[in-house]
């Protein structure tokens, strides 16, 4: 109900702007692409670029002129809604990027503000910036240490900041880690590298963009080092093929074993009742005497 | 000599009424709460008949009580291997049909019912599930002769007798039935405290009544199975089991038990025995037939000076070693063999002993007087019940116990009758003494705790002595000092 009204207050303001667009508005455009980038970093960037590729999303340099403004408002806002609606766009893009879009909680105003700095993205003192963090990121950074990165993940060694383990949500099948198949709260990681790749990967440990991820380590963030050395672990490991059919096969049958022999133990020789049949029977011979 | 001490008691059957006023009062103290509707610690079954809850002295169907394979003695339910297999169902377990599902009637439907062409009635309700029922049992539903035929018929005791004796036993000239009121028996072996996995069972040391940790206690409902005499019950609503208390709190308070208490027919005698725990096992591994006798030797005279200083040295209180003296139970049990345990052959060792009823003997009237048989001393025919189904009562089929018992009651009535009314010469009540291997002064002693004995006579409580007791387990100044004792934790479940 709310969300409706959130819509339709967005597809006014949407075309409020673009009747505006020359007119001086209240915050300037330069200032709100300015607070819009910084949402992007936080929120997007683990999946999107502009100007770039990769397999997590699509890129989003030019995005505006593309799509219609409304939709943007929606994929971002909305985005199960509009999956489950199965607009057709989303179902075309789908098939290239088959992660579904998550609702990264991103208000009204902040949507705005994204979608302001995906329109002029190419304002110099974006561009700088942009670069000089892509710069930072992917040149100055040191590979990490991928067994530390396994201890950290399956939590024998502590995060510096005391955040949980990335084992107790997440599998990886290929190291046989955690049942993978079985009881994972999150997704399985073995081949997170391959659609991340080291860049997506890092952005997404640094900013946590996933509502389910972010109360858990908003306040326990990844220090630079452990975030490098978890992406070693998972670049390591990236494509084995699951180890845990076998012992998945080895639990069910257990269970199933398990199962048989407590309905046999419940059902064995069980006493059914003594007064209800001692009536029944006596009932009966006393029939059978008196005829 | 392992000297200890238990408070045991006797119910002189031959003086119950089967007014069940004993249940009332345990009920009302004890058992008048959700979870524990279906249970009656104390119980007053008619007999012969099944009895509560059904059938519960067929052990081929309950698998309570003890065995023996061999030399050793074993749970008839199974060692701890099978238990452990049992342990999340045992199907032995009595079902709530088998106790009997308990009701009350809908009385508000009385005042509230609205206009209409009827008159309202008060339909029955289960006081488990509160809807409507229809009542098929009830605590002691064969309640004189009420269900005979079914009932009466099925007395796993019955099974014992001829063909004969049966239908004897059911003509109407020869109807009979007494009242077996029946509590826990605290037995010294038993199969309850054996049969727990969560040693939640104990018996006390200093008296020997058999608790029921609702702390530990964890459910496992064993002890129900293990009960012979299923008088182990499980609460539904705390997941716990829970049994007699034998009134603890009333008699450390130095009253006696509700049910004692309240007895109307003044059947219920209560008092301290000194047992020889050395010899329970060897005791409890008896043949059938010795069991009585067996048992009854395990009991000591607390006259005794070597039993007195083993009770001592044991740690047996003073008080409680006087009060073991004074005990009408003694006197019933071991001095005088009148009283017999409850179905001996179960191997608990039950502390609980009956006198068996002689109910009025078959007499021949003979020119406008009551004659007894002649013979009635030697062969007892004429006993209302075949000495049979007795002796599988009370003795473990062993009719001479039984007899004993019956030749001195009759001997008792024979010399008070001689005393009071004519008809009976004092010479023939003499003989019957004789015969029954009693002096008249002892005769004399059993008529007056039998007949005139008032309550503090009746029940002799030795003084708890709960400070020493607690001293043995807690520290008496661990509160000193602190405000209030603090409070006790409710038992809940906790899966
Ligand atoms: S009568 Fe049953 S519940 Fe009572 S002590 Fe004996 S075995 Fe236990
Ligand atoms: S109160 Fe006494 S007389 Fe009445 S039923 Fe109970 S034991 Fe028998």
């Amino acid at each position: 109900m709310r969300k409706k009204e959130w819509i339709r207050l967005a597809f006014g303001l949407g075309l409020l702007l673009g009747a505006a667009a020359s007119a001086a508005a209240a915050e300037s455009t330069a200032e709100k692409a300015e607070r819009g980038e910084a949402v992007f970093q936080q929120n997007c960037s683990g999946c999107h670029t502009i100007g770039g590729d990769r397999p997590t999303g699509p890129d989003l340099a030019g995005v505006t002129e593309r799509r219609d403004r409304q939709w943007l408002l929606r994929i971002i806002l909305e985005p199960d809604r509009l999956i489950a609606e199965g607009d057709p766009t989303i179902r075309k893009l789908m098939e290239k990027y088959p992660m579904a879009m998550p609702d990264v909680g991103l208000t009204e105003e902040e949507a705005e503000a994204v979608l302001t700095f995906l329109q002029h993205p190419l304002e110099e003192q974006h561009q700088a910036g942009e670069t000089a963090a892509a710069k930072g990121k992917t040149t100055e950074e040191p590979a990490g240490d991928p067994q530390h990165g396994r201890d950290l993940y399956v939590g024998t060694a502590a995060f510096e900041n005391g955040g949980a383990p990335c084992l107790a949500c997440h599998g990886i099948a290929g190291e046989g880690l955690g049942r993978a198949a079985g009881a994972s709260f999150g997704a399985d990681l073995t081949n997170a590298y391959q659609s991340y790749e080291r860049e997506g990967l890092l952005e997404v440990l640094d900013s946590i963009p996933f509502p389910s991820m972010a109360p858990i380590y908003s306040e326990h963030p990844l220090t630079d080092e452990e975030q490098r050395d978890i992406t070693a672990f998972l670049g390591a490991i990236s494509g084995t093929p699951p180890k845990i059919a076998g012992v998945f096969a080895l639990d069910a049958g257990i269970a199933a074993a398990a199962l048989f022999g407590l309905a046999l133990l419940f059902g064995w020789r069980r006493l059914k009742g003594v007064r209800r049949p001692l009536v029944a029977k006596t009932l009966r011979q006393s029939r059978r005497e008196a005829k | 000599m392992n000297v200890r001490s238990q408070i045991s008691s006797v119910f002189h059957l031959d003086k119950c009424i089967g007014c069940h006023t004993c249940s009332i009062a345990c009920k009302n103290l004890w058992t008048d709460r959700r979870g524990a509707e279906y249970m009656w610690w104390n119980n007053v079954e008619t007999k012969p008949g099944t009895g509560y809850p059904t059938l519960w002295e067929d052990q081929e169907k309950y698998k309570g009580g003890w065995e023996v394979t061999g030399h050793d003695l074993h749970l008839k339910m199974g060692g701890r291997g099978s238990l452990l297999g049992k342990i999340f169902h045992n199907p032995h377990l009595p079902t709530v049909d088998d106790y009997y599902e308990p009701y009350t009637y809908r009385y508000g439907d009385l005042f509230n019912a609205p206009k209409g062409d009827d008159q309202p009635t008060a339909r029955p309700v289960s006081m488990i599930s509160g809807e409507p029922m229809k009542i098929e049992a009830g605590p002691n539903w064969d309640d004189d002769l009420g269900g005979s035929p079914i009932y009466a018929a099925n007395d796993p005791s019955m099974k014992k007798l001829s063909e004969q004796e049966q239908a004897q036993l059911f003509a109407l000239e020869r109807m009979v039935f007494f009242y077996v009121p029946r509590i826990c028996n605290h037995c010294v072996n038993a199969g309850c405290v054996a049969a727990c996995p969560s040693g939640a069972i104990y018996k006390r040391g200093e008296d020997g009544i058999v608790l029921v940790s609702q702390e530990k206690c964890r459910g496992w409902r064993m002890c129900v199975a293990g009960c012979p005499y299923k008088k182990t019950y499980y609460t539904w609503s705390t997941g716990k089991s829970e049994k007699c208390i034998l009134c603890y709190p009333r008699q450390e308070s130095g009253q006696a038990p509700a049910c004692f208490h309240s007895c109307v027919g003044r059947i219920r005698y209560l008092g301290v025995l000194l047992y020889d725990a050395d010899r329970i096992e060897e005791t409890a591994k008896r043949t059938d037939p010795e069991l009585v006798a067996a048992q009854r030797e395990m009991i000591l005279d607390p006259h005794d000076p070597e039993v007195i200083a083993a009770a001592r040295k044991n740690g047996v209180h003073e008080q409680i070693i006087k009060a073991a003296q004074k005990s009408p139970v003694y006197r019933f049990v071991k001095e005088w063999e009148l009283a017999l345990p409850l179905h001996p052959e179960f191997r608990t060792l039950p502390m609980l002993f009956y006198v068996p009823p002689l109910l009025p003997v078959i007499a021949t009237v003979e020119e406008g007087r009551t004659k007894l048989g002649d013979d009635f001393f030697s062969s007892l025919e004429q006993a209302r019940l075949p000495l049979r189904y007795l002796a599988s009562l009370f003795a473990g089929g062993n009719e001479e116990e039984v007899a004993k018992a019956y030749r001195k009651q009759m001997a008792v009535r024979l010399l008070r009758r001689s005393e009071t009314v004519e008809g009976i010469s004092r010479e023939v009540a003499e003989k019957a003494c004789a015969a029954a291997g009693i002096g008249t002064d002892e005769a004399d002693s059993i008529y007056r705790l039998t007949s005139l004995a008032g309550l503090k006579e009746r029940v002799v409580i030795p003084s708890m002595l709960r400070e020493q007791a607690l001293e043995s387990i807690e520290d008496p100044h661990e509160h000193r000092r602190e405000a209030g004792f603090g409070t006790r934790r409710k038992a809940k479940r906790r899966w």
